[in-house]
């Protein structure tokens, strides 16, 4: 479904991304795991081209992913995003920022869109919360909304650029919950992240990067376990104090 | 509220700030004291200044005034808004050459004095044979440079909206044009709403040049009343509250308005990692 090829990457001197190759089929759950600057935020961003490539490929469904215009966003409107910093609509109520996606690109009607949206919010828990603004929120509830907001897109995919970093700790797993119960639902997921128990529950593979570069990949607990390489033992022991 | 420039002070300072209240108080009400007294060896508070206050007539004339003022200020105001928005549009376009003409444009009318472009309408394009009536060759003066002004303030509001509600409207589908309008802009109006009301505060205060056209505004009005009296000091004494009522009425609507809209807005730390 999502498939990169010798992607390549430079922020100005800097080689973020170094020949990046990754196929994430329909219904996986990828975990993209590694210390900061190493890329794979970017490489994140790259599938739906909030970050532009050097050179290299990017396939959704077999077709390279469009540079610009209407068609880029058709295909961002099929692939959700859920950010580290939540980033809800400042200016819209809970129901308004998750109805703004089916009203405003999928031209659904309003009514319609808000019952599907409170149904979403029930989903994810804040229900009671949709008629505040988002700053009136805790953390953890702006992160299950902002997922509700990706969901009704009906996303074929969904990309999280660390979705439970800017939480505080008590609020972690009510996000967490949401994201395994999304990918039990065989949502194809790609997710940048370093919560360990969440990886070796729900996800398919792991795939380390450091550097710019994919250095291991392979199955969450084999990786975890027995590390192979020296850099993917270095960086586990660092994050096991937590 | 207090300012918060400056901690809480302590008692050696608090003793100085007393100090300082009671020695600046007494020099102040010197000032004022002897103003007063100057006024009156000069026979300003003389009845003859002052009895058409007591006159309806008087009061009449005045309000016509500021009806023209109110007219010309707000006509400005609407017109610099619409041209602010769009000179911005130009200033942030993609495209080279529209933002560098825009970048002119822009620094061209925030830069010349509103009076000399009047003298520009008043002047120069008759003699070109364009006739325009003096409401308009000083109100789109005042417009043009307000609007220089408005389009920076409206692009440093753009500018301040957090990039992470762009990125969620675009992978949410939506095409540039559409981020703009109904996420972009909306948040960037409410932070700027202080700035603009203080830039429709010059815009009141830029009216008062109607006498350049003989335009009747309150002003202008003003200096009728001066030679029919001969009254100067208390003519302007007068319209000179008039002004500061006015343009105090327009920042408190804004303290309040920034107030409402504030506490909507406000946002936890945005911030992207590479």
């Amino acid at each position: 479904m999502i498939e990169l090829r010798h992607v390549q990457k430079h922020f100005g001197d800097l080689h973020v991304l170094k020949d990046i190759n990754l196929k994430v089929e329909k219904g996986e759950v990828v975990v993209l795991i590694g210390p900061s600057g190493s890329g794979k935020s970017t490489l994140c961003r790259t599938i739906n081209r909030l970050e532009t490539i050097d050179s290299g490929e990017i396939l959704i469904d077999g077709k390279p992913l469009p540079q610009e215009g209407k068609e880029l966003a058709a295909t961002r409107a099929e692939i959700g995003m859920v950010f580290q910093s939540f980033n809800l609509f400042a200016h819209k109520t809970i129901l308004d920022n998750v109805t703004m996606g089916p009203v405003e690109v999928l031209h659904r009607d309003r009514k319609e869109a808000e019952a599907e949206a409170m149904e979403l919010l029930r989903r994810v828990g804040v229900a009671e919360q949709a008629k505040k603004v988002p700053a009136q929120l805790s953390g953890g509830q702006q992160q299950r909304v902002a997922i509700a907001r990706s969901l009704a897109m009906h996303p074929k995919a969904m990309l999280f650029d660390e979705p439970t970093s800017a939480l505080d700790p008590e609020m972690i797993n009510e996000v967490l919950d949401v994201m395994v119960g999304l990918a039990r639902e065989g949502m194809t997921m790609v997710v940048v992240t370093h919560e360990m128990s969440f990886a070796r529950r729900v996800s398919d593979r792991v795939e380390f990067m450091a550097d710019g570069q994919i250095l291991e990949e392979g199955d969450p607990n084999e990786f975890f376990d027995h590390p192979k390489t020296e850099r993917a033992r270095e960086f586990l022991e660092s994050i096991k104090g937590h | 509220m207090r300012d918060a420039l400056f901690e809480a002070p302590g008692p050696k300072t608090k003793r100085k700030i007393l100090v300082g209240t009671i020695i600046s108080s007494i020099a102040i009400a010197a000032i004022l004291v002897w103003v007063v007294l100057r006024l009156y060896q000069m026979g300003q508070f003389d009845a003859s200044y002052w009895y058409f206050f007591g006159q309806w007539s008087t009061w009449r004339f005045l309000l016509q005034g500021l009806a023209g003022t109110a007219e010309v200020a707000v006509t400005a105001g609407v017109i610099a808004l619409a041209l602010g928005i769009l000179f911005m549009f130009g200033r942030i376009s993609k495209n080279r050459v529209v933002s560098g003409i825009f970048r002119v444009i822009i620094n061209f009318f925030r830069g010349i004095p509103s009076l000399l472009l009047i003298y520009f309408f008043f002047l120069v394009i008759p003699s070109y044979g364009i006739k325009m009536p003096a409401f308009w060759m000083l109100t789109l003066p005042i417009s043009l440079t307000a609007s220089g002004v408005l389009a920076e303030v409206f692009r440093a509001g753009v500018n301040a909206v957090p990039k992470g509600q762009r990125e969620a409207a675009l992978s949410l589908g939506m095409t540039e044009g559409k981020v703009l309008r109904k996420i972009i802009l909306p948040q960037a109006i409410r932070y700027v709403i202080p700035s603009l009301i203080s830039q429709l505060v010059v815009v009141v205060k830029d009216t008062s040049v109607a006498y350049v056209v003989s335009f009747p505004d309150l002003l202008q009005n003003a200096r009728v009343l001066i030679s029919n009296y001969d009254s100067l000091v208390s003519v302007y004494f007068v319209v000179a509250i008039i002004y500061i009522l006015i343009n105090y009425a327009i920042n408190e609507l804004a303290v309040r308005m920034a107030r409402q809209s504030g506490t909507k807005v406000v946002t936890r730390a945005q911030e992207n990692p590479v």
